[in-house]
């Protein structure tokens, strides 16, 4: 980096910037919503207490007596399984070591590796280099095969979906959401979420349930707030929207989130603006990219207010193929 | 003794006026949470308003303010005062962002690759600005202004940004963005030379 002193360099304004400063100054008033202020200093204040309690005189003598407590507490289990003789009832052979650590290790890489990405941007402290690290848009394709395979009946479901979807595309159907104003999404990741949902596998305790529903604002452009806890855990399971829908079973306002919260659980996000009148009777439910639809929703107005209802997991599951949808996990 | 919560307000505003950014982070990284709160008061909107204008979309611009502010958060331990709080600050909202731009579909905007030899933008003239005489070309102009901005390239746009919001030096929005000095100097002239064009041609 260069050291030449030119104008601008120390802070001293450039050529026409003076001008420019006065107008822009006099535009720029916008600020963050309340609810985004009392989340982020709620979580500074959660930060502190959370350290003050864990040490409070800085000798963390907790946690080897907690893990010398489990060790004897597991020998006494397995000493008294022993004297039972249940491990000689056991018929089928017990598998070779290395592929029972093997597969422990397997089993830990995902909440291993996703914190770590989740820092790689604080990793490259700012020397990022757009050159070397452009992603091409042939990632995606890319990521898509990686995912296991899809049994043929599902592959043949996902294709037809595919092309359903493909039909679809086009001006997006819900109103003011994030991704209207993005690119239109990866065909990969489309077929992805399509392949999820051909297979119908939706697994109990996998969904993405709404735990809250706040609206603020003026009939027509109402912003709401939606506390979701959804079992994350990093880009390959995630809730990647949550939606508002009529009714009869239309898709109002679609808020999609950027990454997953694996460590922000439950989380709070709002968005908007949703156009609906204050007596409007409307769903909100969340989405997982892996098994859809399916968790608690709520249903209600503004001026009747939100309560948990049970949609079934079958209604208005085809709002799943509408735009907009993810572009992509940030992580 | 009563103590009037508004002058006890007061008195603590006055007094964190002289604390500096960093010793404030300091502070809120040996455990006092008020300490975060005025450096929160300080930089939320700037910070907010910068991934506004990258964005497009509020409640996408919340979403990557919200992530920053948990990075400081959740880093705080780690913290020393190496550099300017803003500095450290608005790297995380750089990084933030260029990680936004690369998962998308579209990856990193172009205008990351830009030339930072250009000659030509040196050859650009400097369009006056009309000074508005009144309340309605005013508003005209700002509403001008902020569509220009929204039609810079992302990277001139964001030097703009970084030299507004953040009140940042050239070498630091060269710091903070990993360019040289040349290439965040060719930005921002860039980004203003568009801009008072643009100015000036709708008031003409």
């Amino acid at each position: 980096m260069t050291s030449k002193k030119s104008p601008g360099a120390d802070g001293t304004p450039m050529p026409g910037e003076a001008g420019i400063d006065r107008v822009y100054r006099s535009a720029s008033k916008e600020m963050p919503s309340v609810s985004v202020d009392a989340k982020i200093l709620a979580e500074a204040q959660k930060a502190i207490t959370k350290q003050k309690t864990r040490s409070p005189s800085g000798i963390h003598w907790e946690y080897p007596l907690s893990s010398a407590a489990v060790i004897v507490l597991s020998l006494g289990v397995v000493l008294l399984l022993n004297q039972q003789g249940v491990f000689n009832r056991q018929s089928p052979p017990s598998p070779p070591t290395d592929t029972a650590t093997a597969s422990g290790i397997a089993r830990d890489v995902p909440a291993t590796l996703s914190p770590s990405a989740a820092e790689e941007p604080a990793r490259s402290k700012g020397k990022f280099s757009a050159k070397t690290e452009t992603v091409q848009p042939e990632l995606s394709p890319t990521l898509a095969a990686k995912q296991p395979p899809a049994s043929p009946a599902a592959s043949m479901e996902a294709k037809k979906s595919e092309r359903e979807v493909s039909a679809l595309s086009g001006p997006s159907m819900a109103s003011g959401s994030i991704a209207e104003e993005r690119p239109a999404g990866l065909v990969s990741e489309v077929a992805r979420a399509r392949e999820n949902m051909a297979t119908k596998d939706i697994k109990p305790g996998l969904q993405a349930d709404v735990i809250s529903v706040q609206v603020s604002g003026e009939p027509g452009t109402y912003q709401f707030t939606v506390g979701i806890r959804s079992p994350d855990t990093g880009c390959q399971q995630y809730a990647d929207w949550w939606e508002v829908v009529s009714g009869d079973g239309k898709l109002l306002y679609r808020r999609v989130l950027l990454h997953s919260h694996m460590e922000e659980q439950p989380f709070t996000r709002s968005g908007g603006p949703v156009p609906i009148q204050s007596e409007s009777m409307v769903w909100v439910r969340a989405h997982m990219n892996t098994s859809g639809y399916g968790g608690k929703a709520f249903k209600g107005s503004i001026k009747s207010g939100f309560t948990e209802t049970d949609p079934g997991k079958d209604f208005a599951a085809n709002l799943a193929y509408l735009p907009p949808l993810p572009n992509g996990c940030d992580f | 003794m009563v103590i009037n919560p508004e002058r006890l307000v007061c008195a603590l505003i006055g007094m964190d006026k002289a604390t500096s950014d960093e010793a404030l982070m300091s502070r809120y990284r040996d455990g006092d949470a008020s300490s975060f709160e005025i450096l929160y008061e300080r930089y939320k909107g700037p910070l907010y308003r910068y991934f506004l204008r990258q964005s497009g979309i509020s409640a996408l611009a919340e979403e990557l303010f919200q992530d920053v502010w948990l990075k400081v958060i959740q880093s705080r331990k780690r913290y020393e005062v190496r550099a300017k709080f803003t500095t450290y600050l608005y790297h995380l909202a750089h990084n933030r962002l260029i990680d936004h731009y690369r998962r998308q579909a579209t990856g990193l905007p172009l205008s990351y690759d830009d030339d930072p030899d250009d000659p030509q933008i040196e050859r650009v003239a400097i369009a006056e600005i009309h000074q508005p005489e009144n309340e309605l070309y005013r508003r005209r102009q700002v509403q001008q202004l902020l569509k220009l901005l929204d039609g810079l390239p992302e990277a001139q746009r964001e030097a703009f940004l970084l030299r507004e919001e953040a009140g940042l030096s050239l070498l630091e929005i060269a710091e903070i963005t990993g360019v040289t000095a040349e290439t965040a100097k060719s930005r921002l002239r860039y980004a203003l030379v568009k801009l008072r064009q643009g100015l000036a041609k709708d008031v003409t």
